[in-house]
């Protein structure tokens, strides 16, 4: 048996590469983070830096701001249209693609004139 | 000498071949293992939520979606579109008992954390809840946490929470109850209204019936009286099934075809086997092996390629379903249902099935080449070279 | 003249495979119990044909073969194989012996499909390997075994079950001079244990020590010859 043992270990590797691979397969872009309906019920209740995920909904590209929404209820319905809720981020630089997964840090700040009287002041914006 | 230590013999004998059969065999067993943990799981988180929500019926506005209506056992922020007014004319309905909700969002220590607004003494009631510390008082500045939330943030009754910029003082904690009742702070129903600006709107009503034969007509009554829509919690869970369909498809095909492939690997090294040894098939009917016995013996070699690929595909798929969960549910599963727990472990259920799966359908993939090994004439076996 | 253990009838055996070969016809045979019989002839006239049809490993197209009393044209192939397990021991002139199995397992195996249990198979198995002289090689594999010692493996083997007949085809086809001597010399202890025994032969020495010589030609019993 001086082969098995040496199979044995590839056999098992092989197997986990080839379910690996299917697994991967399935997993549709991710990010990770607060999610807007949750920051958007009680948002100063966040204090200093958080990280909230969402998905582009919608660009204001004269203030340098972008709305973001739910990212669950983006995966469930596929599309940007439906929400109620939505985060005004303020970003500096680009602006990301409306439809793209977004990874946002940044601090809460009051700002009557966006939605929920808050803005979400971005310092990093990481395109998923 | 037995028929065992036989066939266990002429299966190992090449062991490169034995080795990628039994690959073969393990690669579609761990993909369904993987499929079964993964489904079982999120089926019993599914029913352990509902079985807490304590409520055969669910009210909630009309047009929520699946979604939404999922969101009803998980704990999510909910739409808030049912009027006092609804709520007070499904409550007067007879034999029923409705328990309105209003499930919001705050934060402690920038981690969110679910609120939801109750008539306190009809939902304490209705979950037969007990107080643990303090003492269950809700109103304008008082709160009721539950008991995980009081672990996890190290609250003490008299503690102060902020809410939308209000404070809170905690009065009462509930005992465990084991499910998301545990995780949620309570405020009094009107406090909260006027806390998150919804007027006099809630999110869903949770119904009891007095009678459970009588579902039916008490949905339909509710829909009459009020404009909303009512699903049972049957239905939930069905539609919660539902939607997890398309991943669990996927996963079945790939399930499917990996087995199906694995049953051809073994048609095909067994065919291989029979080849290579019909001069030994020869001398064993030369000795008086009947043809049921060469079938047996060949049938058995199968079987226990089934035996040990659905021993290596269980740990493998349960390896998986371990590492790369997670993984798969970030993008589908938990869109859905939070943070749920939705792989279940070692379910001795996945564990039998599959190994019986496995060991079947060896079986019945060295039917062929079994029934071709017996079928060989001696002279011919023997006389071949 | 002692008791007939074979008889052949009428014997004919024609294959067909797209056309029809006569490899034996008309082949009337007697073989008496206890006797050390050789068949002759020249390649592809029918031998092995009829060595086959006497055993009980084909059936003839047309004709008996009789074991004692029993007509083996008559019953089925689960009993033929009942009949090959427990009156019948086949040695062939090659690769008799299952290449995973240890020789020790060799002989065991005949006794397993007997239906022995493993207990007893050891103790008579190592017995009937002392008998060939191979007691030393009980854990050897085939390959590591010399064409002679597996031949007097293979003999060993068809003597697990206690048969009445011992059939042979050219057992000592591919050995040397000296591991047909010893071979013979096994041939002969097992048939003065009074075991019929039949070989199909080329060798003039393995015919030498037979009792009867059947000559076959072009598929046809051609003469029968006493040796003594």
């Amino acid at each position: 048996m001086r082969l098995s043992r040496f199979s044995l270990i590839g056999l098992i590797f092989l197997i986990v590469l080839s379910l690996g691979t299917a697994a991967l397969a399935f997993t549709a872009p991710k990010a990770e983070g607060l999610d807007v309906d949750t920051v958007y019920s009680d948002p100063f209740a966040y204090k200093g830096e958080i990280k909230v995920r969402g998905a582009v909904a919608g660009l204001e590209p004269d203030k340098n701001r972008f709305l973001v929404i739910d990212y669950k209820e983006y995966v469930a319905c596929q599309s940007v249209a439906c929400p109620a809720k939505w985060i005004t981020v303020s970003a500096s630089g680009k602006l990301p693609e409306s439809g793209k997964m977004v990874e946002i840090k940044g601090a809460i700040e009051k700002d009557e004139s966006a939605k929920g009287g808050f803005v979400l002041n971005a310092s990093e914006v990481k395109v998923k | 000498m037995t028929r065992g230590k036989l066939v266990f013999k002429n299966l190992t004998r090449k062991k490169s071949r034995f080795l990628f059969t039994i690959m073969g065999i393990s690669v579609g067993i761990a993909s369904l293992v993987t499929l079964l943990s993964l489904g079982t799981g999120l089926e019993a988180e599914v029913k352990k939520q509902s079985q807490a929500l304590g409520a055969e019926l669910v009210v909630t506005p009309k047009g929520w979606c699946a979604y939404e209506q999922i969101s009803v056992l998980t704990g999510e922020t909910l739409p808030e579109a049912i009027p006092n007014a609804d709520v007070e004319k499904v409550a007067a309905i007879k034999g029923i008992t409705a328990i309105p909700y209003l499930v919001q969002r705050t934060a402690i220590k920038n981690q969110p954390v679910t609120v939801v607004g109750i008539l306190p003494k009809p939902m304490k009631q209705f979950k037969n809840w007990e107080i643990d510390r303090g003492d269950y008082r809700l109103d304008q500045e008082s709160a009721v946490v539950g008991s995980s939330i009081a672990q996890q943030f190290e609250l003490k009754t008299g503690d102060k929470v902020t809410i939308r910029g209000t404070e809170f003082k905690i009065q009462g904690i509930l005992k465990e109850m084991g499910n998301r009742d545990d995780l949620v702070i309570y405020l009094d129903l009107a406090t909260a209204q006027k806390l998150y600006g919804v007027g006099d709107k809630v999110s869903f009503i949770a119904v009891k019936v007095d009678d459970v034969t009588q579902m039916d007509r008490y949905s339909q009554e509710i829909q009459e009286r009020a404009n909303v829509a009512v699903v049972s919690d049957k239905q939930l869970i069905r539609s919660v099934l539902a939607i997890m369909g398309t991943v669990r498809n996927t996963l079945q095909m790939i399930a499917a075809v990996a087995v199906l492939a694995a049953a051809f690997g073994i048609i095909n090294t067994m065919l291989t086997a029979i080849h290579e040894r019909k001069r030994e098939i020869g001398i064993l009917q030369a000795l008086g092996a009947k043809r049921r016995t060469i079938f047996s013996l060949f049938l058995y070699e199968s079987a226990l390629y089934g035996l040990l690929g659905g021993v290596l595909g269980l740990a493998a798929g349960f390896a998986l379903s371990f590492f790369a969960a997670p993984y798969i549910e970030q993008s589908e599963f938990t869109a859905f249902l939070g943070s749920a727990q939705s792989v279940k472990m070692f379910s001795p259920a996945v564990v039998g099935q599959t190994m019986l799966f496995a060991v079947v359908v060896a079986c019945l993939a060295g039917i062929y080449p079994a029934l071709k090994a017996s079928r060989l004439s001696p002279v011919e076996a023997i006389s071949y070279e | 003249m002692s008791e007939m253990i074979i008889r052949a009838e009428k014997l004919t055996k024609i294959y067909e495979n797209g056309y029809s070969t006569v490899a034996l016809q008309d082949v009337d045979l007697e073989i008496p119990r206890g006797s050390l019989s050789c068949i002759m002839g020249p390649s592809g006239h029918g031998k092995s044909t009829l060595l086959h049809l006497i055993g009980g490993l084909d059936r003839p197209t047309s004709g008996q073969v009789f074991l004692g009393n029993l007509d083996l044209t008559a019953i089925d192939a689960n009993q033929l194989a009942e009949v090959r397990c427990r009156r019948i021991g086949f040695v062939f002139q090659f690769f008799n012996l299952l290449p995973v199995l240890t020789v020790l397992e060799n002989v065991e195996i005949a006794l397993m499909l007997a239906g022995t249990p493993p207990r007893g198979q050891r103790e008579w198995a190592e017995e009937l390997l002392d008998l060939v002289g191979l007691e030393d090689k009980l854990q050897a594999r085939p390959n590591q075994l010399s064409g002679g010692q597996r031949q007097r493996v293979a003999i060993a083997r068809s003597l697990a079950n206690d048969p009445d007949i011992l059939l042979m085809d050219e057992p000592s086809g591919n050995l040397d001079t000296k591991s047909e001597r010893e071979l013979l010399e096994n041939i002969e202890k097992v048939n003065q244990r009074g075991k019929t025994v039949v070989i199909v032969t080329h060798s003039p020495t393995v015919a030498a020590v037979a009792h009867r010589i059947y000559y076959i030609q072009d598929g046809r019993l051609q003469k029968v010859a006493q040796n003594r």
